[in-house]
């Protein structure tokens, strides 16, 4: 081997060495976590620890699974999760169709709006919401979470979104309107079905973002509309005894978005690349 | 005749200009853009301005019935209250290190990732997975791993010999700190990587041509070519996790509630504290607002920075026009 | 039927003004350009008769119907626009259909119309394909037949040739015009190529910042330009214009060299002088006394002649020559000025000039050609 080409070996010997760890340190402790709810405890006190594929047991995940306390909480945050990316995704695509496609007036404050609300920590807000909520009777339910989740996740979902919009030539409405369409059936029939990669990877932001949340959901909810974070949360107080179903909670609680995450990789990918990140 | 005013620069102003309310566009707009604008105003707006009226007044929820109006007090106790400002310095310790650390590993992640090879796309995908866990698995996540007596990563490094007895590493205030850095630094660095990886990919390979035909080696392309086109980037980034890492409190709850002896608590567990535990409603607004008030002027700050950058690169392109 | 009049139309948007007080005539049938550079508001005209855009002042009538308050699909035009514009996601068929589908015609009517047109385009075996497999080529051709099988009173054209290469651009062009013969639908066709637009027009605007320099045929517009504007901007290569003074007899002379040419008298003492590359005399040799010497500096075949670049004096003119002819750098050669060809403008103005003694045409606005 030439010198030259030697050295590139080397290079691309460390490139994948460190790429190696790389990845290893991002995804060894989810994995950790996950054996920790499969294998039997003793196995994993003992130092060091046992790790045999042939004593996985998923029996915890089973007894999590019909635990109505547990149960319930899924739930709730399927449906909150859920609703919100639909109620963002509805509203805020429009929005962000007209913010991308119009000069109107006010159209540049609302986005210098959209930027403010980013900058809002979510506490600030915590007691506000709260009392509102308590008034209109709203506390601990769905509706006013769905609602709360929507404030906070829907100027991210227009700013993202417009960035989509954008990137579409404008003559391709000028086409739909000479052919015979509104402005509204144009943005309809021809905008939105060519931006579908652009939503589905909002789609799946906004409802990982939902599903995630906890400090909010802490604050405004209780008993009826726990989420699941919230009911995962609960399980620390165990850890001296029992961190098996801590993991097994854990775990299941991150199941959706991470499957979610990982089958539309290649739309976030592309999303995260083409269009919120336009600094 | 009239002469029609700026021939050549008139397209610029085109952009600028704000529409006719009467055109027919700007009323299709308008109603696009209504509902998102009311539910905005109406769920974040006003409650912003109850924060702000609460953070004003002396409210206890342990007495809730006198809210007297007390100005600026409860901000001047805040900025006297020692617990307070270590919270704000325990703050900024996690923040510095985490933007510092995330955005420098993001950096040499994405360097490592940008060339195609071989499952390259497969280990961009893998990125996702810290991204997509919830910030409370994160927490349940390291709690096991740091445990004093059975977590991994005790084993791990008395294996490698790096210690020599097991540490509790949530047992201590500063290293609790540094543990809650560390798992935080795991969640963030996908999403960097990421931004990142996607502004590397756009610059164009000519210019690495174009220097190693004038003899620049990988080191010098690295400074000057890559660095300077991520700038802008680089600094969204900053912008973005400074914010993000200011508000960070899932983990924080589950991993260490704060402590040890308040070790881990910072301005937004602070917040958190004061309003919810302690029911001191005034307080806690005043605070949150302080919070709100730092993440405004650090963004002005990283702006203003992105913005001058802009302006001479706008000068340049506008003399290359002519 | 297709004959659209606009009457001192105007476009403002904010402070700058894109169109002003446009007045002109299509007549039926007529192919008429709307010629001029980036930025002079041929587009926004484009746009305002199509009714993508609101006229802020004055106003638009198609076909002896007033139309500004019309959306774009009651008007009854169809468009061709630069970037083609297909549907991404369609197929040819769909695309070519659509319009037609929103005007609810009848599906085997849909079906007949997209055969016929597709097969005159010969692009009836693209039909189930989608935009994004085709070349330019046959995009453009698509473009073309959403647009003919709408069979609507008026085209609208924005620069549909600026995206194909050079070889294609031509043929397309011939395609134009013998589409137009074919069915005589009145267009309106929106260039910065002025050779486009000479060779595809009845008539043409010619316009610049908004304005309208001067609207007429094609030999009105190359041999009588209104303005100096026009006799710049058309004609390649681009005419030679030069400040002379003039004597009292009507001599006009350019200063810093020997040129001279002879006008009339009743002249302004400063006048622009403009003589296209064709209209300048070249020959080896002084042949009635009347040349001028000049040394040859740049020589540019372009096949069927020769463009060179003389010097003569410190004035530099351009002269067009035979195929080939043997000139080289540095060579002396000997011009004069065709006295039947003179273009004289207005040093303020910039408006023609009558070498006849009658006043000086007013600037820009002459009537549509019947």
């Amino acid at each position: 081997m030439s010198g030259r080409s030697r050295r590139r070996y080397a290079w691309a010997s460390l490139r994948y060495g460190l790429l190696a760890l790389a990845l290893i340190y991002l995804l060894l402790p989810f994995f950790w976590m996950f054996l920790t709810s499969a294998l039997p405890s003793s196995d994993l006190t003992s130092m060091p620890p046992k790790i045999d594929i042939s004593s996985f047991s998923f029996q915890r995940y089973v007894e999590l699974l019909t635990d109505p306390t547990f149960l319930r909480p899924m739930w709730n945050s399927t449906v909150v999760a859920v609703s919100t990316t639909l109620i963002c995704i509805g509203v805020g695509a429009p929005a962000a169709y007209a913010v991308a496609r119009f000069r109107f007036p006010g159209s540049r404050a609302f986005m210098l709006t959209i930027l403010a609300t980013q900058m809002i920590p979510v506490i600030v807000l915590a007691v506000p919401l709260f009392v509102i909520l308590q008034a209109i009777g709203l506390l601990d339910s769905y509706e006013g979470l769905i609602l709360t989740y929507t404030a906070f996740i829907l100027p991210l979902v227009i700013w993202i979104l417009s960035g989509f919009f954008e990137d579409i030539p404008p003559s391709l409405e000028k086409a739909a309107r000479i052919d015979g369409c509104t402005r509204l059936q144009a943005m309809v029939r021809i905008i939105m079905p060519l931006t579908a990669t652009g939503l589905a990877a909002t789609a799946i932001f906004a409802f990982i973002t939902a599903w995630g949340d906890f400090f909010l959901a802490l604050v405004l909810t209780s008993v009826e509309a726990k989420t699941l974070p919230v009911r995962t949360a609960e399980f620390q107080g165990l850890f001296k005894l029992d961190y098996k179903t801590a993991a097994t909670a854990g775990v299941i609680t991150s199941l959706p978005v991470l499957l979610l995450a990982l089958a539309f990789q290649r739309y976030i990918i592309r999303g995260l690349t083409e269009g919120g990140v336009k600094g | 005749m009239t002469k029609s005013i700026g021939a050549g620069g008139g397209t610029k102003n085109r952009f600028f200009s704000r529409g006719r309310a009467e055109s027919p566009d700007s009323r299709f707009a308008f109603w696009l853009v209504f509902p998102s604008a009311a539910i905005i105003i109406g769920l974040l707006g006003y409650p912003i301005l109850y924060a702000a009226w609460l953070s004003l007044h002396d409210f206890k929820l342990s007495r809730p019935q006198s809210q007297p109006f007390v100005g600026l007090t409860n901000f001047v106790q805040m900025a006297q209250d020692p617990e307070f400002l270590a919270a704000l310095g325990r703050t900024t310790y996690f923040t510095v290190l985490t933007v510092g650390l995330g955005v420098l590993m993001a950096l040499g992640l994405a360097l490592l990732l940008a060339q195609e090879f071989r499952g390259s796309a497969f280990a961009r995908t893998l990125l996702l997975v810290p991204w997509a866990v919830p910030p409370v698995v994160n927490g349940i996540m390291w709690r096991w791993i740091y445990d004093g007596n059975y977590g991994a990563l005790n084993w791990i490094l008395l294996k490698l010999g790096v210690i020599s007895e097991t540490k509790l590493w949530l047992g201590t205030p500063e290293s609790a700190l540094n543990a809650v850095v560390f798992a935080e630094l795991w969640k963030l660095l996908p999403f960097i990587t990421l931004i990142i990886l996607a502004s590397l990919q756009g610059i164009p390979r000519s210019l690495y041509r174009a220097a190693r035909v004038d003899g620049a080696n990988a080191w010098q392309r690295f400074i000057h070519i890559t660095l300077p086109s991520l700038r802008n980037t680089l600094i969204l980034v900053l912008i973005l996790q400074t914010m993000w890492s200011i508000k960070v409190f899932d983990v924080i709850y589950v991993l260490t509630q704060g402590g040890p002896a308040n070790g881990t608590t910072t301005l937004f567990y602070y917040g958190y504290l004061e309003t919810f535990k302690f029911l001191d409603v005034g307080y806690g607004s005043a605070v949150a607002f302080t919070i709100m008030l730092l993440v405004l002027v650090l963004t002005c700050g990283y702006i203003t920075l992105l913005r001058r950058q802009r302006s001479s690169s706008n000068v340049a392109k506008e003399e290359a026009k002519v | 039927m297709g004959q659209i009049v606009l009457e001192s139309v105007t476009k403002r948007f904010g402070n700058y003004t894109a169109v002003n007080e446009l007045s002109l005539t299509v007549t039926d049938k007529h192919f008429v350009s709307l010629l001029g550079p980036s930025g002079c508001g041929k587009t926004t005209t484009l746009n305002m008769i199509a009714g993508l855009e609101d006229v802020t002042e004055g106003n638009i009538s198609i076909n002896n119907r007033r139309v500004d308050d019309l959306p774009p699909h009651r008007r009854d035009l169809a468009f061709v626009f630069q970037d083609y514009a297909l549907y991404p996601h369609k197929t040819v068929r769909d695309n070519l259909s659509f319009g037609l589908k929103m005007r609810k015609t009848p599906k085997n009517e849909i079906a007949g119309r997209v055969e016929e047109t597709s097969r005159s385009l010969g692009i009836e075996h693209l039909l189930d394909r989608k935009p994004r497999e085709l070349s330019g080529g046959q995009r453009q051709r698509v473009a073309l037949g959403r647009a003919i099988v709408r069979r609507p009173e008026v085209f609208l054209f924005d620069e549909p040739l600026s995206n194909l290469d050079a070889l294609l651009r031509d043929q397309t062009r011939s395609e134009l015009k013998r589409l137009h013969q074919e069915l005589g639908t009145t267009s309106v066709y929106v260039t910065h190529d002025q050779e486009e637009a000479m060779t595809l027009s009845d008539a043409i605007a010619v316009m610049s910042d908004g304005r309208l320099e001067q609207y007429g045929t094609p030999e009105e517009i190359y041999c009588r330009p209104a303005t100096e504007f026009v006799a710049s901007f058309v004609g390649k290569p681009r005419m030679n214009l030069m400040d002379t003074v003039v004597d009292k007899q009507g001599t006009l002379s350019v200063p810093d060299s020997q040129l001279t040419a002879q006008a009339a008298p009743d002249l302004p003492e400063q006048v622009r002088l403009g003589v296209r590359a064709e209209n300048v005399r070249l020959s080896r040799k002084p042949a009635d006394g009347t040349e001028i010497s000049a040394k040859v500096r740049l020589i540019e075949p372009i096949g069927a002649a020769t463009d060179l670049t003389v010097i003569t004096g410190s004035v530099s003119l351009k002269v067009r020559a035979g195929a080939f002819e043997d000139y080289s750098v540095g060579d002396e050669v000997w011009i004069g000025f065709d006295e039947s060809n003179l273009h004289l403008f207005d040093t303020q103005s910039a408006a023609r000039l009558e070498v006849k003694r009658t006043a000086p045409v007013p600037e820009g606005q002459e009537r549509a050609p019947r």
